[in-house]
């Protein structure tokens, strides 16, 4: 009835053959990456690697992208991981306005397949769907992509696009819409399949199956339940219309005498009452947090997003410095994607003017050369091998003595590299490490063009086979120190023995939990504890999970927290808190919830698709609500945009049903029968005191109640019989019965 | 389908929509029963008959209504306080038409997103919109004073005047979806919900139901008493030379100019 446009546009590169196929089978996944999990399943077999041409790259709506749910312009681009070490499928998340464009040209989602020839990029223009030559755009940036094919379909046109980060195949690349948004770490599969951009307009509809009167009502309703980005239902600062009310550590950092700076002229944030849908955009000034004061409020523009959200997230900066280097001043990204750029930096205060300016200009190459940050472990990784190491560091880094004594004063850098390549580099480095900031900025100029191309010492194309041969037998490699940076954490830490050292101890802070990734709001995100633990080991890449850090973080008292929690998911009877509160406590089954939930409403907002770095909507801003939101929110919006009425709990079933795919589909995809003990990990560094600390037996407990939740075997991980047999996923039972992967 | 639940008290800021306008235009729109309704209200000035040709009964080949009251209200807009989220696009249609579709919006933002009015041929960051300047302009509807380019152009009269805000409405009963109204507008403002002259296409233009101004998350619009600001906004478009008057107009304005 609603939600769903019905069809699915396949385009298959290698034949040239475009289909559009009925969407009916992928509704049992909704949409986003429940969709692209049943097509990798489908169709990609075991073997199967990233840059295949086997290999799809799905670009998920879901039912209600492209409506006015607040918070649904997300879009899931789902594939095998290039940057994990054994490839396994995850998902980058892009919002913007792409996802819905391509709902209005009719399509609930695209499939890629296949490799062109040479270098294409596709057209949609509603029903007109074309293979173009990208001959001319090859070799540029992203920039360069949207301004071209702006000036080919008109200014309406939304693009994704990769630059030349993906198309160099380096593994930490991005395809990026809207100039600011980006799904990360997919872009070296677009690119290995010849494929620059993809262009939209989309002139049609998304139906609503609900009457006008009954839409208006629900959409209105769940403005009540939202606060601020990052989940945060109370303000940061005084507010005069809540004398006595909450006040937490939210991104809600509106007030009276604070400006969008750069705005012209400049715009008043002021207060942000609880009850104003005029003024709900504002309360996340996310420019003045993030930035400072007296810094990013001067610069901010307006704070930007999404389609349909009425919570903004993304800073337009005008820093008019960034001249300086070459670069417009007007630019603009949010948290991570303003450090994927300057994170390689060092010595730079925070909050000041050249923090921001180094940020910008970060995000001015960065976003053009479509380099992805992993997150920041890229960045991290960076500044432990180029940071001179003494000889009791390089010891405790496993070298022996011998080496140990030989290497001190180095770097992993000048250790590791070619000579002659470290002689290349290392007037570089210097101004990295320098006093100068206009020497770092061109440090960063250097950079970030320097890991796009992707290049072997001898000026070939890296790849990391070259890479490990160049190794043989302890030598150094015979890559540039670009490559290296590129090619990721997961390879780099094979070629690198002492860096994988270094991850497992941590002692830099890189925070690398495992398989090639970093953490993502784990054990440091308040209260959250073993869920937190839970949700990092579960997925092939940093989980991308707001869910658990979202709800402990949106600054209601953590008694009250936990009380509604309990409402919610209880009761709990003995089992202890969900939420900790400075001190961890040992696991309970209320953490166990908490973490399961946590997973399975990512999952679900993943694919239907709504925002999870603001929601869940389970608590309230409104006092007259006794701060209590609306568990049932997802369910209603379901309904009312699909016409099909389902429940809370069916909703929760579907997530279960999504995520069990998904662990099928690893499973498969790893040939691994103990996913217990060889895929759901965690670095050493978790359970030693100087962290938040884990402990081992109690995270082997964790798991058992976990895996209980999941329906899965607790020996092995895999899900039972039983459970797929409940969800309706017989035939997925049957294939992994066939493959000797049933518990 | 499920129960549908309903906010509490909110607070809608400094909207000013008359009370029970937008459900009052609604009817007009929906029920086609504009001659009844607004004679059994008798609200407002709705039409301003000149030279016996007022009224709402129109065809092709009759005297119609061509001298119209100003509006009293109008959508302001403030370009440095959009955010791009264009929700107001999505309240516009959904509210009024049941769907979402950005493309028939009354009040259009989205083809000012990315490059602004100018276009794309400045280059990225020389221009207005999110690659440029990150100013996001939305375009509204300037209820323009006689003569009404887009009533006055429509061959059917299917554009007319309606209280209590005298806005100027696409009576969906008499629109043939020709989509000469939109060529007509020099803002390009009134838009199809489908083909030109397609089975069911009619056209949408803002009816002054002030819901984009409800949904819009940080004030940046205003329903406001209405002026002429038809001189202070530069047309979007050039009105083709082969867009004329309505024939059944053409004889009446001679009468006057």
């Amino acid at each position: 009835m609603g939600g769903w446009t019905g069809k699915v546009l396949r385009v298959d590169l290698s034949t040239g053959i475009i289909t559009k196929e009925a969407t009916t089978r992928y509704k049992p996944f909704l949409g986003g990456t429940g969709l692209a999990y049943k097509v990798l399943w489908d169709e990609v077999p075991p073997g199967t690697r990233a840059w295949d041409p086997a290999n799809r790259i799905i670009f998920g709506g879901g039912p209600l992208t492209g409506t006015g749910t607040p918070l649904s312009a997300r879009v899931s681009v789902t594939t095998l991981w290039p940057m994990h070490p054994q490839e396994l499928p995850a998902t980058g998340h892009m919002g913007g306005h792409w996802g819905p464009e391509l709902k209005y040209a009719g399509y609930d989602a695209l499939i890629v397949q296949g490799k062109a020839a040479s270098p294409v990029w596709i057209y949609i223009k509603d029903d007109v769907v074309e293979i173009r030559d990208a001959g001319r755009m090859w070799g540029n940036g992203i920039y360069r992509a949207n301004s071209d094919i702006m000036n080919i379909m008109g200014s309406d046109a939304h693009v994704a696009a990769i630059g030349q980060c993906g198309e160099n195949l380096v593994r930490a690349s991005n395809v990026m819409c809207d100039r600011s948004h980006s799904a990360g770490g997919v872009g070296s599969v677009m690119g290995s399949k010849n494929l620059k951009a993809i262009g939209v307009i989309g002139t049609g509809s998304v139906k609503i199956a609900a009457s006008k009167t009954e839409w208006k009502d629900l959409v209105h309703y769940q403005h009540t339940l939202l606060g601020a980005n990052s989940g945060g239902v109370v303000p940061n600062t005084f507010q005069s219309w809540q004398p006595d009310g909450y006040y937490g550590g939210t991104r809600w950092t509106a007030a009276n005498g604070l400006y969008w700076g750069a705005a012209t002229p400049p715009v008043h944030t002021g207060e942000c009452t609880a009850d104003d849908l005029n003024s709900i955009g504002l309360r996340t000034f996310k420019g003045y947090a993030d930035f400072g004061a007296g810094v990013g409020d001067r610069h901010t523009v307006k704070i930007g997003g999404c389609h349909a959200c009425p919570i903004r997230c993304h800073i337009a900066t005008d820093v008019p410095a960034l001249e300086a280097f070459g670069f417009s001043r007007y630019q603009v990204n949010t948290c991570n994607g303003n450090s994927s750029g300057s994170g390689f930096t060092t010595g730079i205060a925070s909050r000041t003017e050249n923090a921001i300016t180094s940020s910008q200009v970060g995000v001015a190459l960065a976003d053009d050369y479509g380099w992805w940050s992993d997150y920041g472990m890229a960045q991290a990784d960076f500044k432990f091998l180029a940071t001179a190491l003494d000889e009791a560091r390089w010891l405790e880094l496993e070298v022996g003595d011998v080496a140990a004594a030989a290497n001190a004063g180095k770097s992993v850098f000048q250790v590791r590299l070619p000579a002659a390549e470290w002689t290349r580099v290392s007037p570089q480095l210097a101004k990295f490490a320098g006093a100068d900031f206009s020497g770092k900025m061109q440090f960063l100029i250097w950079l970030l063009p320097e890991i796009s191309k992707n290049l072997m010492a001898d000026g070939t194309p890296a790849t990391y086979e070259k890479m490990l041969a160049g190794q043989a037998p302890t030598g150094p490699g015979n890559a540039t120190l670009g490559a290296y940076i590129g090619v990721g954490a997961g390879r780099l830490e094979q070629l690198w023995p002492e860096l994988a050292v270094e991850h497992q101890l941590n002692i830099s802070g890189g925070n690398y939990i495992k398989q090639g990734h970093i953490k993502h709001h784990f054990t440091e995100s308040a209260g959250t504890s073993q869920a937190s633990a839970l949700i990092n080991m579960l997925w092939n890449r940093d989980p991308m999970c707001h869910t658990h850090t979202n709800y402990t973080g949106n600054g209601l008292p953590l008694a009250l927290q936990n009380e509604i929690f309990a409402e919610l998911f209880g009761p709990f009877s003995g089992s202890g808190d969900a939420i900790d509160g400075a001190t961890p406590t040992p696991m309970n089954q209320a953490k166990a919830v908490f973490g399961y939930m946590s997973i399975i409403y990512l999952e679900l907002h993943n694919s239907m698709t709504l925002c999870n770095y603001t929601l869940p909507g389970w608590a309230s801003p409104l006092k007259s609500r006794n701060y209590r939101g609306d568990i049932d929110i997802e369910a209603d919006f379901f309904s009312a945009v699909t016409g099909e009425t389902v429940t809370r709990a069916d909703m929760e079933r579907t997530g279960l049903r999504i995520l069990t795919l998904f662990r099928a589909l690893t499973a498969r995809l790893m040939n691994e029968r103990d996913m217990r003990n060889n895929h759901d990990q965690l670095p050493e560094w978790s359970f030693h005191p100087h962290y938040t600390p884990l402990d081992h037996d109690d995270m082997e407990i964790a798991k058992d109640m976990f895996y209980d939740l999941c329906g899965w075997d607790r020996a092995t991980g895999l899900p039972t019989l039983a459970t797929y047999t409940a969800l309706g996923l017989g035939d997925v039972a049957v294939a992994m019965a066939s493959a000797g992967l049933m518990p | 389908m499920a129960v549908i639940k309903k906010a509490g008290s909110l607070n809608t800021g400094e909207i000013v929509v008359p009370a029970g306008v937008a459900e009052f235009i609604h009817k007009i729109v929906t029920r086609r029963e504009f001659l009844q309704v607004s004679g059994a209200l008798g609200v407002g000035v709705a039409t301003f008959s000149l030279l016996g040709c007022g009224g709402g009964t129109t065809s092709d080949s009759t005297p119609r209504q061509v001298y119209v009251a100003n509006a009293q209200g109008m959508i302001a807009a403030e370009p440095s306080r959009c955010v791009g989220c264009r929700r107001c696009e999505l309240a516009c249609t959904e509210f009024n038409d049941g769907k979402s579709m950005p493309s028939i919006s009354r009040i259009k933002v989205g083809r000012n997103y990315n490059v602004g009015p100018s276009g794309p041929t400045l280059g990225i960051g020389r221009q207005e919109g999110n690659w440029g300047n990150h100013r996001l302009v939305q375009d509204v509807c300037h209820q323009c004073p006689h003569p009404v380019p887009c009533q006055l152009a429509c061959p059917h009269g299917a554009i007319e005047v309606v209280p209590p805000v005298n806005a100027r409405v696409v009576v969906a009963s008499k629109c043939e979806g020709c989509g000469i109204c939109s060529k007509a507008c020099p803002w390009a403002m009134t838009s199809l919900d489908g083909p030109a002259d397609g089975p069911g296409t009619k056209a949408t233009k803002c009816l002054l139901c002030g819901e984009c101004v409800n949904a819009c998350p940080v004030g940046a619009l205003k329903y406001v008493a209405w002026q002429d600001l038809t001189k202070s906004f530069p047309p979007r478009q050039v009105v083709p030379a082969s867009i004329q008057l309505a024939a059944n107009v053409k004889d009446t304005c001679n009468k006057c100019h």
